[in-house]
Formats: structure tokens, sequence, C-alpha cells
């Protein structure tokens, strides 16, 4: 247990607010007290690790810019994209509806391949046509990049696509277990909400 | 005074946007997210920025609107625990950037930093991630700074000894 003159004194030298006498005090205490600077490397280190952490923190205000008057009016409110995401979910559990021509790899690929296999932006124009807008980024994580260089981060890109579908079909499996699709008639509106 | 230009506007944002981030991790929960709620400030600035005719009086203003910020996400953090599934242990994998044993210290230190009690905790980020002097942060908090000194040394022993205790507890 330290006494509280001696926390003040380590606070002020990390700070970097420790006057001459309180560094002549620091060293009249740690000739009779040597651990004192052991202390003092301890608290160094995890003041040291302390800012490495908050770095992502630093790098990701960083890059925050001001919006502009119109994008600040236009801004989707922060729970809109959950919701938008919640609505991506729920319509990728009802992936029977899927719009007849798709890229049969893509949609049979279901969630996993989605997102653990690397994405050909080519194929995916072939479903999504025109990518209409983009709700505001979801930072995933922030860590201090390898060897305390720059910072890795990982976030959910969400975006609005528009797609022209003629017709829908279900896929299902007929009695032999074979797949089989059927003709279902256009379910419009598909989302009445407005986001 | 007038109200202030784009241009102004910018300068603040820029200035301060690190002050913003250090108050935003003080008061925030712990699973949201940094960028979305700086993001938020910046346009609440765009938006009542004509409410800030005192430059002097920028960061008390920001810090208020950070505040009522990082608040507010914990009714949306609720929101989104109510529609969407949690992660699963799968999705964490998929995710998971590999950490070595300094970056591992730095997040046990960092989220031991934010669950220090609030008036310990802000002084603290605030020094650590603007590196503001005690005269800076206690005039950004309207306290003494003698106040700030001692809520320093106070943040400081805790988190040691929470530091300390968990590496003696860990296996």
């Amino acid at each position: 247990m330290t006494d509280s003159r001696e926390d003040l004194l380590r606070c002020r030298a990390l700070g970097r607010t420790a006057t001459p006498s309180d560094w002549s005090e620091l060293d009249a205490r740690a000739a009779a007290d040597p651990e004192l600077w052991h202390r003092l490397a301890h608290d160094l280190r995890l003041e040291g690790s302390l800012a490495r952490a908050v770095a992502g923190a630093t790098a990701t205000a960083d890059a925050i810019g001001l919006p502009t008057p119109a994008a600040a009016r236009l801004r989707v409110p922060a729970s809109a994209g959950w919701l938008a995401a919640g609505l991506v979910a729920a319509a990728w559990c009802c992936s029977a509806l899927v719009p007849a021509g798709a890229p049969p790899a893509l949609l049979d690929a279901g969630p996993a391949a989605l997102t653990r296999a690397p994405v050909d932006p080519a194929a995916l124009r072939l479903v999504s046509g025109e990518i209409v807008g983009e709700l505001p980024k979801v930072l995933i994580e922030s860590l201090p990049g390898p060897g305390g260089r720059g910072v890795q981060l990982v976030y959910l890109r969400q975006t609005f696509e528009r797609v022209q579908v003629d017709s829908f079909v279900q896929e299902t499996v007929d009695e032999y277990g074979a797949p089989s699709s059927a003709a279902l008639p256009m379910p419009i509106p598909l989302i009445t909400e407005n986001l | 005074m007038p109200a202030p230009e784009r241009a102004d506007l910018e300068a603040v944002w820029q200035q301060h946007r690190r002050f913003v981030a250090a108050v935003l991790l003080a008061h925030m929960p712990v699973e949201a997210e940094l960028d979305d709620l700086l993001q938020e400030v910046a346009m609440r600035l765009v938006r009542h920025g004509d409410a800030l005719r005192e430059p002097d009086r920028a960061r008390a203003w920001l810090r208020t609107v950070s505040i009522n910020v990082a608040t507010s996400d914990l009714r949306q953090a609720e929101r989104r625990r109510r529609l969407l599934r949690p992660l699963t242990d799968a999705d964490r994998n998929l995710l998971a950037v590999p950490a070595d044993g300094e970056s591992a210290e730095g997040r046990r230190i960092l989220s031991e930093a934010r669950a220090l009690p609030s008036e310990y905790r802000e002084p603290l980020l605030l020094q650590c991630v603007e590196g503001l002097s005690q005269r800076a942060i206690a005039a950004a908090l309207g306290l003494p700074e003698t106040t700030i000194e001692t809520r320093l040394v106070r943040a400081r022993r805790l988190l040691r000894e929470r530091f300390e205790k968990h590496a003696r507890n860990a296996p």
C-alpha cells in the first residue's frame, strides 16, 4: 500500500506536471525505498498501454468530418440503420423468395458464404443492379494496428439497392428430394414501412 | 455576436473532435459504437451550431451534447438488443482480429478505465485521449484544478489496483 503523498508525486510525474521540488522529493523517498522506481516504472507501463489503447478512439475521431447541412438534414437516424439491418435479416430468412434469373451460386451459398467468402463485386452487380444509398457505417471493432502502426477497423457497410424483378419463384424440394421451383404471384408491396 | 459560419463550425469540430471522443468514451455504454456517436455529435453541431455564438463556450457546449448523445444511446442500445440476435461465438471468431499480448493488455486497461466511477474516468480519459492539461480539464468540467488533480490521483490508484487484482486472479 502506498501513501497518498507518494501517489500524488507519481501522478505528477506521469502527467508531466512534477516540479523540480517534486522530483527532489521523489529522489529522497526512493533513497529510502528503492522499490518506488519500480512502482513508477509500472505506472509508466500502464499509462503507455492505456495511451495505445485509446489511439483507436483518436484515429476514429480524426476520421469523422463535419457533415454538410444537407446531409445533416437527410441523415437517417442510427436506429433506422438497425431496423434496416433487421429487415435485411428477415428478408434473408424468407430467402425462399428469390428473383428469377439470379445467379444460383450466389443465392445458394447461404449467409455463411456471403460473410466468409470473398465477394465478387461483378457477381453482386448481377443481382443488385444499382446501389441507391448507404447508411452510416457501423464500427464493429477498432484496435491498434500491428506494431502500433495505424488502426485496424472492422465495420459493417449497409447499402440500399434497387433491383428490377420480373417474376418470383419459390425454391422447394420435390417428393424425390430433388430441388424444384414453382412460380409465385408477385407479392407487391413487399415492404410498406418507411425506414 | 453573429451566428458562426460553416468554416467556423469546421474549425470548432477539427479542434475539439478528440475531446468529444474522450467525453463519449467516458459516458457511452460499453457496447456503443464511438464512430456512430461522433457522427451524431457532428450532425448536431451542424444543425444547432448557430447556438454556438461564443467560441470560448465550444468545449462546454460539445461536452453537454456528447453526454446527451451518449446517454440517449443507452435507450437505442436496448432497442437494438430487442431487434437483433446477439452475436454468437462463430460471429466473434469471424470478426476477431488477432491480438498480441500488448494490445490485449491495452484493451483490458481501457476496459478497467471505462469502468471507473464517472468523476474519475472522464478526467483520466480526457488526459489520455486529448492530452489536456489539468488546467484545461478543470476549465472544461467547470471544477477547480486541485479537484482535477485529486481525481486523477485517485483514478490512477484505482486503475492500478484493479489491474493488479485482475492480474493476480488471471489463470
